[in-house]
């Protein structure tokens, strides 16, 4: 018992305590939002046929409010624009990039879940366990872009990526759904082991699984241990992380996945999983690759990370955009129009590589920015898919949206400001991001990657417009009879938010683009 | 007061937004307590904030909202507004005039199926007017100056079922664009040169700028000055003004003569210490004083009544020019405010007429109408008396501060023109107000028997030549009759019927205070007025210095206008038939008769050199570079490829697990030894 005494009071020994969990608290809030949504399940009565148009609306009720709790105060923080923090001996840190991250990733949450009510109920599957994944899987993202040693970064990819691998599956009765879940765990799994074949690496080549120590040890001029190895690591790193973005040719997994997903949970997909794994893939681009204060710390490192991620950008938008055309399926063209969003993205990341801390321009606010259109329209689009399908099916192939305009006015429009926003046609927000990142890719001397990005930027504008034709010039065929949408609030509400939210921002870009400077990495 | 200068350009848009938004379905008066409240209100403050203005010698308002547009470090244009002396009046004169003429409105626009539809876009351009004055930076300015031409083209083809509404519509758009083309690269000039876009800013550092670049300076001030003479309607591009007569005649009134065509001379009025350093004002005073006599000799032969109008309103706007030119910038904008006044007086009188004889246009087959409808007669008389520079009315005080300085510039020659000019607009006014108003009636109606044969004796039917530049007068409540009637007057539609009516109360109290002020506007000082604010503080000094010469001007002026009207009235009231022996026996006036008529074929001369050229380079164009080149090569050419390449790609998509740990591992090889390639 003594001996216990002493351990515990030793000041030396570092410890973790309560000020910890604090510092994690929106993590906590959604953890625990999520077991409430699963005990909850439990007290509400199963309807039978035919099913009450509100369902199980107190676990909609309740996980929506931890999101919004937990969005709340991850604003705070970032309104307060709060010091970082670092805790778990060093294995957590929170900054307000990992912030704002955290913040796409909840918005993803919330909209997920705002639409999933109907989504569920139309299937006959609406139960806790759905709601307590999202929470779950959102609560590993955000600790995985706060992780700060490779150790947590591994440990929060598999709990996201597992609670991602049920969701997509969640249909279990329909054949596509579990397809998509396959082969996205089979491949997540071959690109799992890379990673963590590149952690172990990185490790071997610096002695320390602390990224904050080992970035502190390269700037302070210490060459790592083995410049290959470091160099070897890192490429293996890039290519777990390439895989969650999907970008080519680690992408195959995105089309069956978007699809056979539910389309809810494919907005979901595209928005925080790609989000999260962004914030990862620009701290580990900055940290190893960045143009660093007084020179790179490793200038191999930079240089296979520059090479390494301008090939996947390059390559990532070309094709992305070529086979979103040939698609029929307007779930199929958006997960196409996904990877190609990735392309560029990974623009955006190499020009924060060239930012100098301290420098004009914050390494990723373009990157950052583009972020948050991109979410409000991956999520407006899968959620409108979701919105107007009937029974277990989402509504999917071009085809089915002929004539929208006449019934569903307001749909189509939100539809249509959503496309034209991906097109990148002011006044949109999508405009503002293209622009921000290509302006910053030639402002850093990346003129070919902006070169490329604009001309396939170009060629997207076909594939977007297709759905706008389809909705508004094209007559409707026999087809698909007008579901009836009164009864699906959340949907509605959803996809409304996300189309003014296109126009607001792109009527007042200033303050979003300020807000991600201010969140970009430092 | 400073603080709510926003508001006197929002509260007419809020009126636009009222009345284009739900005026459907609003009754009637509501659009019209809507369409009139905001420019009424906006005329208030314009007075509350001109009062303040006026108190000091040299007091500023401004507001600012912050930041219109941000780009990089150096570029930034606030969404401001500033109201010193000159915009101060041009404010006054906006929302005064404007607010009358939205009254007027109510009455002259009661059965028009589009009457909220109207008074929205009238709204609208008022807002847009307003802009424009009150513009802090010449940005701020353009976009006011875009938005009175979106509006003036939104009204002229206002009955956009008539063809050639629509057509004369995107006439003025076009020839507009022309000018526009040249303030726009105005603009980028003075940015590079100034590195600002504020107007005070400009104006101040434009006599240093000149001394460092006098060409950078002179290209700045003629390109600005190409603006103008679209949007003023100057030489050469005055064309569209005639045919914007196509808007219904309230329009005419407030965006084609009192305001939005004047706005031309409020910029070089506002930049004048810029035209004053560029060395361009010769040009500026040619242009205008040309413009004046030429647009004043087409006037004297025109049928329409509108149309004498239109031509009236492009020959003074030259006066203003002119006066702008000799650097009278305060006397310009005198010209201006009188201008606006009796102009309106004119336009609103002559949309009275219009109205009273059902949409009739033709004076050929008006006269005597001042028995039946006095008022309208009294008013008009006002205007045309204003218009003529008749002693003591408003017009003979402006006018002749024009040619004053004009002479005391020492520019004999221009001042001849000017003269000239001048018994010219008394001869044509006074010819318009005898045809209209004295005489015997000639039209359809009460003398229905003589009438129709008599009319057609005296007044042959237009032949096709003269018809084809005329607007058919539309009927506000868009139904069928078209003009000219190739039937007999009094046909099928029963316009014989009609009784001459005069108009309703809404629309006569206007125009009395218009006519009052056309009357006795000419003694506000305005030039001493603006020059006080350090204008050109110099002018005003030449001014008291001048005072003698400015009775012997006084007197000229005057003789000229009487000289003007008498032979007008000679000709076609009390001798008709001498008129006949010089229009018809003489070769001269023949000639001179047919010049006029016809324009001095101007349209014809544009459309020979400029119209028909541009379309066939157009057409060869449209065959080379958008047929082949673009939708052949380009378009379908590239579009092929984009999707061949899509469905290739697509193929690789087999579904199969394999497959693509396959695309996998390719990647992670490839990718790797990009990596450690790079990495060296």
């Amino acid at each position: 018992m003594n001996g216990l005494f002493t351990i515990l009071d030793a000041p030396a020994a570092p410890a973790i305590g309560w000020d910890d969990l604090g510092g994690i608290l929106p993590v906590l809030v959604l953890l625990a939002t999520g077991s409430l949504a699963l005990v909850l399940d439990l007290f509400l009565k199963e309807e039978a046929s035919p099913p009450v148009p509100a369902g199980k609306w107190p676990l909609s009720f309740v996980s929506l409010l931890g999101t919004a709790v937990a969005g709340a105060l991850l604003c705070g923080h970032i309104g307060a624009a709060g010091k970082p923090w670092s805790g778990f001996l060093g294995a957590v840190q929170v900054d307000l990039f990992s912030d704002a991250i955290g913040l796409i990733v909840v918005l993803g949450a919330a909209f997920c879940l705002l639409g999933a009510g109907d989504a569920l109920r139309r299937r006959g599957i609406e139960q806790g366990e759905f709601h307590a994944l999202v929470l779950y899987a959102a609560a590993s993202m955000v600790l995985f872009v706060q992780s700060a040693s490779l150790v947590m970064v591994f440990l929060s990819l598999e709990a996201l990526s597992m609670a991602v691998y049920i969701l997509t599956a969640f249909q279990r009765d329909e054949k596509r759904a579990v397809e998509g879940g396959l082969k996205y765990f089979v491949l997540g799994g071959l690109s799992s082991g890379f990673l963590l074949l590149g952690l172990a690496f990185i490790y071997g080549a610096t002695r320390s699984t602390n990224l904050t120590d080992i970035a502190g040890a390269l700037a302070g001029g210490q060459p790592p241990a083995d410049s290959s190895l470091l160099v070897a690591g890192l490429g293996l790193t890039l290519i777990g992380l390439a895989f969650k973005v999907g970008a080519f040719p680690f992408h195959a997994w995105v089309p069956d996945a978007y699809e056979g997903a539910m389309s809810v949970v494919t907005g979901f997909m595209a928005v925080a999983v790609k989000a999260a794994s962004f914030g990862v893939l620009l701290r580990v681009a900055v940290l190893f690759g960045g143009a660093g204060a007084s020179g790179p710390g490793s200038p191999e490192a930079r240089g296979a990370l520059l090479a390494g991620i301008s090939g996947l950008a390059v390559v990532t938008m070309i094709f992305g955009n070529l086979a979103a055309l040939a698609q029929s399926s307007a779930k199929r063209m958006l997960a196409y129009s996904a990877i190609a969003h990735t392309g560029y993205l990974l623009v955006g990341a190499v020009s924060a590589m060239e930012a100098r801390p301290g420098g004009e321009q914050a390494a990723g606010a373009g990157l950052l920015f583009y972020l948050f259109p991109y979410a409000l329209m991956s999520l407006g689009a899968f959620i409108c898919l979701s919105h107007l399908g009937e029974g277990a099916e989402d509504r999917e192939s071009i085809d089915s949206l002929r004539g929208l305009a006449e019934r569903h006015p307001a749909h189509a429009l939100a539809l249509l400001v959503i496309m034209v926003s991906f097109a990148g046609i002011p006044p949109t927000a999508g405009f503002w991001g293209k622009l921000f990142i290509f302006r910053e890719a030639i402002a850093t001397g990346h003129w070919e990657l902006a070169l490329v990005g604009i001309l396939t930027s170009i060629v997207s504008v076909y594939y977007y417009l297709r759905l706008v034709v389809a909705m508004y010039m094209l007559p409707q065929e026999g087809g698909l009879p007008a579901p009836s949408l009164e009864a699906r609030i959340g949907g509605k509400l959803a996809l409304a938010i996300a189309a003014i939210a296109v126009v607001l921002v792109g009527l007042f870009p200033g303050i979003f683009f300020q807000i991600s400077a201010a969140c970009a990495l430092r | 007061m400073a603080r709510y200068l926003f508001l006197i350009p929002i509260l007419p848009f809020a009126g636009f937004l009222v009345n284009g938004l739900a005026g459907r379905r609003l009754p009637r008066w509501a659009v019209s307590l809507v369409g009139c409240a905001g420019p009424t209100a906006a005329a208030v403050l314009a007075g509350l904030a001109f009062s303040e203005v006026a108190a000091g010698p040299a007091s500023v308002l401004q507001a600012s909202l912050g930041d219109w547009i941000r780009a990089g470090r150096d570029f930034h244009v606030p969404l401001a507004l500033s109201l010193d002396r000159l915009s101060g009046v041009m404010a006054l004169v906006v929302t005064g005039v404007g607010t009358l003429i939205h009254v007027y409105s109510i009455g002259y626009m009661r059965e028009d199926p589009g009457y909220a539809r109207f008074f929205a876009y009238l709204n609208l351009f008022m807002a847009a007017m307003l802009v424009l004055v009150l513009a802090d930076n010449i940005l701020l300015l353009f976009l006011g100056w875009e938005g009175v031409g979106l509006c003036s083209y939104l009204l002229i083809g206002f009955w956009y079922k008539d063809l050639s509404n629509c057509d004369a519509g995107i006439k003025a758009f076009v020839v507009n664009r022309i000018g526009d083309f040249g303030f726009i690269l105005g603009v980028f000039l003075i940015f590079i040169t100034f590195g600002t876009f504020e107007l005070e800013a400009i104006d101040s550092r434009a006599a240093a700028a000149a001394a460092r670049d006098p060409l950078v300076m002179k290209a700045i001030a003629l390109l600005l000055f190409l603006g103008a003479t679209g949007k003023s309607a100057q030489i050469p591009l005055y064309v569209w003004l005639p045919d914007a007569m196509a808007g219904p005649t309230p329009v005419s009134a407030l965006i084609h003569a009192a305001t939005m065509v004047t706005s031309g001379v409020y910029l070089l009025a506002r930049l004048d210490q810029l035209f004053l350093a560029s060395g361009a004002l010769p040009v500026v005073a040619w242009i205008g004083a040309l413009t004046a006599l030429l647009a004043a000799l087409i006037a004297l032969a025109q049928t329409d009544i509108k149309k004498v109008l239109a031509y009236s309103t492009v020959s003074q706007l030259g006066y203003m020019f002119l006066a702008c030119g000799v650097a009278a910038f305060p006397v310009a904008i005198f010209h201006l405010v009188t201008h606006a006044f009796f102009k309106a007086v004119l336009f609103l009188g002559a949309g009275a007429v219009i109205h009273s004889l059902h949409h009739e246009q033709d004076m050929r087959r008006m006269g005597g109408l001042f028995r039946r409808i006095p008022l309208t007669g009294a008013v008009f008389l006002a205007g045309a008396l204003a218009l003529s520079g008749f002693p003591l009315t408003s017009g003979f005080f402006s006018k002749d501060e024009i040619l004053h300085e004009t002479l005391s510039g020492g520019q004999g020659l221009l001042y001849s023109v000017g003269l000239t000019t001048a018994v010219l607009t008394a001869f044509y006014a006074f010819r318009q107000f005898a045809l209209v108003f004295l005489g015997t009636y000639r039209g359809a109606g009460a003398e229905r028997g003589d009438a129709h044969g008599g009319g057609h004796g005296t007044f042959p039917p237009r032949s096709p030549r003269g018809d084809e530049h005329t607007f058919p007068p539309r009927s506000p409540r868009g139904d069928e009759h078209t003009f000219p009637p190739r039937s007999p007057r009094g046909d099928e539609h029963g316009h014989g019927a009609h009784e001459i009516h005069g108009s309703p109360p809404s629309m006569m109290a206007p125009l009395a205070v218009l006519a009052f002020l056309a009357l006795c506007g000419g003694f506000l000082a305005v030039p001493h007025f603006l020059a006080g604010s350090g204008e050109t503080a110099a002018h005003a000094a030449a001014g008291t210095a001048g005072a003698e010469g400015q009775v012997t001007g006084w007197i000229v002026g005057g003789a000229a206008t009487v000289l003007g009207i008498l032979a007008a009235l000679g000709l076609f009231v009390w001798r008709p038939a001498l008129r006949e022996r010089i229009v018809q026996g003489t070769a001269g006036g023949r000639l001179l008769a047919r010049l006029s008529l016809d324009k001095l074929y101007v349209d014809e001369l544009y459309d020979a050199l400029v119209v028909k050229p541009f379309w066939f380079l157009s057409h060869v164009l449209f065959l080379v570079i958008d047929r082949f080149v673009i939708d052949f090569a380009c378009v379908r050419g590239t579009g092929l490829l984009a999707r061949t390449l899509g469905a290739a790609l697509g193929r690789l998509q087999t579904g199969k697990i394999p497959s693509y740990a396959f695309y996998f591992v390719g990647g992670v090889l490839v990718l790797m030894t990009l990596v450690l390639w790079a990495a060296g």
